[in-house]
């Protein structure tokens, strides 16, 4: 496989990483790690052969109007040129099968949706102001996958952004048959600061009441993902990523790229090294336009859309995915349209208008050039990929988006 | 000095003093002009330039508030001969025998009554008629401009800092500009305490603008402060005035955010049914506002009239610290006399001293988290329905009582001010001909 190809791992780096792992083995909760006992039917696993699947959430939070509609968009690449390659539902909503009370159009629970295929009133579950940690009770598309094939958790990636640590943890659900056992893995920099300073406190940088300090910020940034224990940080897998990745950018946080450039470059770097089957890029600065500056909303898609434009580049070049990459571009929510307000675009209430987004499947095996025009729903989605990929999302819903398989 | 100011100084007029006898408008009267004055009002809360009217409306109105005050402290409430005929006693205070008016002179029928016996050309009796009809809307004007360019000098800055703090903050967020993270924060908390720190100061500072019908009084700085530490109790108490009376006309303002939430229909209002909506909303937002805002203004000009007779009693502010005319009332209603202070124990003193020492630091905390109250309340308003800058550099109840928050896309807000400078470069082109005309006749 191609995660082969990653370079060798220096022997004093293993064993650091080796230390480290008993390290956290020795001190951590047993009882978080007994939950993430290998499954003992994963070796009786086929290996996947299907299509790669890159989901981009197109977010947080987009209208239609400033992203497929060609006379008002802000994503020349999206709606002049890829939805020519792929099939496209414009009229697709959120919520719309059987409208429930209390589903929100917001960027967590709509990452939820999608990769769930489920509606459900989400709760925070920390119950601290603004935290929206939620925990989705059914499973994901990750877990579905890696419980179907044998596909290494490194190899179901979600990228996320710098400001959300709250959706670093849509990696798994509290299903009783799924859970951490097929769960997904992060990159984003939340974990790479994690990594960082795990690896300085293993090298020996600090010492003392230094050390401890340190120690405690670890613990600290450790337990926000209360329900993974991670013996290893995140596996030699990506510890090898983000070792590349520090040598590269270096540990200020200065030079890489910032923002939802970030995670196309992180997207584009998992893809050459980690050869992701399902990845998902959390798209997300759009949401800044809560503060009142409209253009970071308007440079915000722009600024996907050039991803998007650089991710497919980089499908493209590769020979392995190239032929073999689907594409689902959906938004997480849309917004208001709200004629009242200076700026119209906020999404908490509901409205028509932050119901309303769209999906764009483009990849092997899907018509080209086709315009849906007919409602569509976003749960929709997880069901399509689950078809796409070749496993059954039994508890997603059964409604999929049967025009997009050819 | 442009003509027709002085209306509302206590300043002697060059005007003789007429003998004829005013009385209180009966009840009657004043419930049935109440309410148009009052739409009046609320009419021009509507613009920026119209804002610039009430608060001179209002600087008058709380000149007579002071005045009212003063002669109620004085030995003259006791006698039979009431207020009003002690504003009608003198020249310089027979304006405000009445309520301020919106546009006619003050008293306008006896005023044009004696113009009338006085001048026999008919040219001249119109020209005296228009004057007299509009009086008080000049008066209004230039009075109202003086005090907010005096309010602006200590207060523009921190809503200047507010929003350029607002605005790189989340551009530095929305770049990522770790280097620079540091700006918009602080930019944010310099306008917080630069807005704080003038609050000590400016409500007393109008006041006393406001009172005497000087521009200049407002940058007594040491008189003024006198006042705030010897009414310190009062302007902790006036703060939380200005807070309690914020809370509702932030919900005001924030409030069409969410209307779609209970109606989505509304998002398919055209452009001109969305300014109509929204320009009735904030003419009844008014209602509110102006009530508001005369309010604060006639409670720090009781609080000023109290605090001044206070100190000069206490001979901590002398008589030629005064303004000419609070000296003249003050005298003419036996205000002015040092009264000998009660000579306590050392230890009583000693007590009295730390207490107030102790009363002041605890005071200027309160005060300080009042204040910081009333900003939080722009903060969290901005942050539910953005307003862009209007909303950060006019505070309605401590600036012009301005209070039309129209989204951009139907209404440039950039007509507003140049409806208000059309209206200011007319008032100064009306003056200049006034007074070229007054000079050719001298």
């Amino acid at each position: 496989m191609s995660h082969n190809r990653s370079p060798r791992l220096p022997r004093r780096q293993f064993l650091e990483t080796l230390l480290s792992g008993a390290g956290v083995l020795a001190s951590s909760r047993p009882w978080l790690l007994a939950e993430g006992l290998p499954d003992v039917s994963e070796s009786a696993k086929r290996p996947y052969r299907g299509p790669n699947v890159i989901i981009v959430r197109f977010g947080g939070g987009a209208r239609r109007r400033e992203t497929i509609e060609p006379q008002t968009t802000y994503a020349p690449f999206l709606c002049h040129d890829f939805v020519k390659r792929g099939t496209l539902f414009p009229r697709m909503e959120i919520d719309s099968f059987t409208p429930m009370a209390g589903v929100d159009t917001s960027h967590g629970q709509g990452t939820l949706y999608i990769i769930t295929g489920k509606y459900e009133k989400y709760k925070d579950i920390t119950n601290k102001f603004l935290a929206e940690r939620f925990e989705s009770k059914v499973p994901t598309l990750f877990e579905y996958l890696r419980k179907a094939y044998d596909v290494p958790d490194y190899q179901t990636l979600i990228v996320n952004g710098e400001d959300r640590s709250n959706e670093e943890f849509y990696t798994f659900s509290n299903h009783h048959l799924y859970g951490i056992n097929f769960r997904s893995n992060t990159l984003s920099l939340y974990r790479y600061k994690t990594f960082l300073l795990r690896r300085a406190i293993h090298a020996g940088r600090w010492a003392g009441k230094e050390l401890e300090k340190k120690q405690r910020e670890l613990a600290k940034l450790e337990a926000v993902d209360y329900r993974n224990a991670e013996p290893n940080g995140q596996g030699p897998e990506l510890v090898k990523f983000w070792e590349r990745w520090r040598e590269y950018y270096g540990e200020t946080g200065f030079v890489n790229p910032r923002g939802d450039r970030l995670l196309t470059e992180l997207t584009i770097r998992a893809i050459t090294e980690l050869r992701p089957k399902l990845l998902m890029v959390n798209y997300q600065d759009c949401d800044y336009v809560h503060w009142g500056n409209l253009t970071h909303y308007t440079r915000a898609i722009a600024i996907m859309d050039d991803g998007l434009k650089q991710l497919v580049a980089a499908v493209q070049a590769d020979p392995e995915y190239r032929d073999n990459t689907i594409f689902v571009v959906v938004p997480d929510c849309g917004r208001d349209n709200n004629p009242l307000a200076e700026v119209p675009c906020q999404h908490h209430f509901n409205s028509r208008s932050a119901h309303e987004i769209f999906a764009l499947l483009v990849g092997p095996g899907i018509p080209q050039g086709t315009v849906v025009d007919k409602p569509t729903d976003q749960i929709s989605v997880a069901g399509t990929v689950a078809r796409l990929m070749g496993f059954t999302a039994e508890h997603a819903e059964s409604r999929i988006l049967e025009q997009a398989i050819a | 000095m442009i003509s027709g100011v002085h209306a509302a100084s206590l300043e002697p007029s060059s005007q003789p003093a007429t003998r004829s006898a005013i009385h209180a408008p009966s009840l009657l009267r004043r419930l049935l002009l109440f309410p148009i004055k009052l739409v009046w009002g609320m009419l021009f809360c509507q613009s920026l330039a119209g804002s610039i009217f009430i608060v001179g409306w209002t600087y008058r109105l709380a000149q007579r508030g002071a005045l009212k005050f003063w002669f109620s402290r004085s030995a003259r409430h006791q006698t039979p001969a009431g207020f009003i005929q002690f504003l009608a006693g003198d020249e310089r205070t027979r304006q405000h025998t009445h309520w301020p008016n919106w546009f006619a002179q003050q008293n306008f029928r006896e005023e044009i009554g004696r113009q009338t016996e006085a001048e026999a050309g008919l040219a001249r009796r119109v020209i005296n008629m228009v004057k007299a009809m509009s009086r008080s809307l000049w008066t209004n004007f230039w009075v109202g401009l003086r005090a907010i360019l005096n309010s602006w000098a200590l207060t523009l800055p921190a809503g200047v800092f507010w929003w350029f703090g607002w605005y790189d903050g989340w551009n530095n967020s929305f770049n990522k500009g770790y280097e620079q993270a540091a700006v918009g924060p602080l930019v944010s908390v310099l306008g917080i305490a630069w807005f704080i720190t003038a609050m000590f100061y400016v409500p007393l500072a109008q006041a006393r603008q406001a009172v005497t019908g000087e521009w200049r009084s407002f940058y007594q700085f040491r008189l003024i402060w006198k006042l705030v530490r010897n009414r310190w109790i009062h302007c902790v108490l006036l703060a939380m005035l200005y807070t309690l009376l914020s809370i509702p006309l932030t919900a005001l303002k924030t409030s069409p955010m969410f209307w779609m939430h209970n109606s989505p229909a509304l998002a398919s209002l055209t452009s001109a049914q969305v300014l109509a909506a929204l320009k009735s909303y904030f003419f009844w937002c008014a209602l509110i506002l102006l009530p508001a805002f005369v309010l604060v203004h006639l409670a720090a000009a009781r609080i000023y009239a109290a605090g001044l007779i206070s100190l000069v009693q206490t001979g901590k502010v002398s008589e030629s610290e005064l303004a000419p005319g609070e000296r003249d009332v003050l005298n003419r209603l036996g205000l002015l006399t040092v009264r000998p202070q009660k000579q306590h124990h050392r230890f009583v003193r000693f007590i009295a001293w730390t207490g107030t020492r102790l009363g002041r630091a605890v005071g200027a905390v309160i005060f300080v988290l009042i204040w910081f109250s009333f900003v939080a309340q722009i903060y969290v308003s901005q942050f539910l329905n953005y307003h862009s800058g209007a909303a950060w550099m006019n505070q309605p109840l401590v600036q012009l009582p301005w209070f039309r928050y129209l989204p951009t896309t139907v209404h440039n807000p950039i007509s507003d001010v140049f409806s208000a400078l059309l209206v200011l470069l007319m008032a100064v082109l009306i003056s200049s001909v006034v007074r070229g005309f007054k000079e050719k006749r001298d």
